[in-house]
């Protein structure tokens, strides 16, 4: 997604050295960031889950569009370079393109689960499929329940 | 000011009624098109399974498809008289308005939430036992990375 960084050009970079702490769960920066270059690692309760390297990789987007606090702890593992974007949902609103990376991204994450859960589904002892795990977990990947809170709201 | 809704982002592309039995989407098809549920009761199913019913106006249908360029992923069928907004060029209709793009990209992010709560729930109810742990893992996994092998996770 190097395009993301060509589209995000105009934004302040930020340097974070080695050790540096970008995002803390319970915390709410409100702001988007881009990874130009480096490491960062995804931290929860003390377990590394990812370790992010991609140029163009974006963090804190569940955070910005649901208007929540970040859920996890993103720390810098080698000195870093992020791009910020401040007010991301007016820097979305003028870039559409931006936005439709933000999207796609999550609409890939939602299909790569919904076919890991096909698959998942057939492996399965019977028993468990009787209790039904699976389908709620489809259901919830189905439907958006209207939530309350976040930038928008559907009335 | 508050953000206007997908339904009034949509008013003025054509309205389509169906009657209960209808089917809107077929799996397997061609997607690209994107609809908005004005009012009704729709059921989404997958190899005839039914996923979840769609009742809430506003509900967006096909956002996979125009996101990822594939084909539709599961049938869509009314099982009440219905009536949608049909977007047939739902990526050009996403890029010239950024309001909706927002909505789709804040549902899709809702849905992941939604997703992971339970996966989290489930993932620590059955701690016990190591088969079922190990497949709520896996999809907590790719919930937060998208793909089941990170080779950088540990």
């Amino acid at each position: 997604m190097s395009t993301l960084l060509t589209l995000t050009k105009t934004q302040p970079q930020r340097i974070l050295v080695e050790g540096e702490t970008l995002t803390r769960p319970g915390e709410h920066s409100g702001e988007l960031y881009i990874l130009e270059f480096g490491r960062l690692a995804v931290v929860r309760e003390g377990v590394t889950i990812a370790t992010i390297t991609e140029p163009g990789s974006i963090i804190g987007e569940m955070s910005v569009l649901l208007g929540v606090d970040h859920s996890a702890t993103v720390r810098a593992e080698t000195e870093s370079t992020i791009r910020v974007i401040a007010d991301p949902i007016a820097f979305m609103e003028r870039s559409p393109l931006v936005a439709l990376h933000v999207a796609t991204l999550a609409c890939a994450r939602l299909n790569a689960t919904s076919a890991l859960l096909v698959e998942l589904r057939k492996q399965m002892d019977v028993k468990a499929k009787e209790q039904g795990l699976l389908s709620r977990i489809f259901a919830a990947m189905v439907i958006q329940e209207p939530k309350k809170g976040g930038w928008a709201t559907h009335e | 000011m508050a953000a206007p809704t997908l339904a009034e982002l949509a008013w003025s592309q054509p309205l389509r009624t169906l009657e209960a039995g209808d089917v809107l989407i077929t799996e397997g098809s061609p997607g690209g098109m994107l609809y908005v549920l004005e009012s009704g009761r729709l059921v989404v199913e997958r190899d005839g399974v039914a996923l979840a019913t769609l009742t809430e106006p506003g509900a967006l249908i096909g956002e996979m498809s125009v996101l990822l360029g594939t084909d539709n992923s599961a049938d869509v069928r009314a099982i009440g008289p219905s009536k949608v907004r049909e977007i047939r060029d739902g990526m050009a209709f996403l890029q010239s308005q950024p309001a909706a793009l927002l909505q789709v990209a804040t549902g899709l992010a809702t849905r992941l939430d939604n997703t992971s709560a339970i996966v989290v729930r489930l993932q620590s109810e059955h701690r016990d036992r190591p088969e079922q742990h190990s497949i709520f893992t896996r999809l907590a996994a790719s919930l937060l990375y998208g793909g089941p092998g990170d080779p950088n996770a540990p």
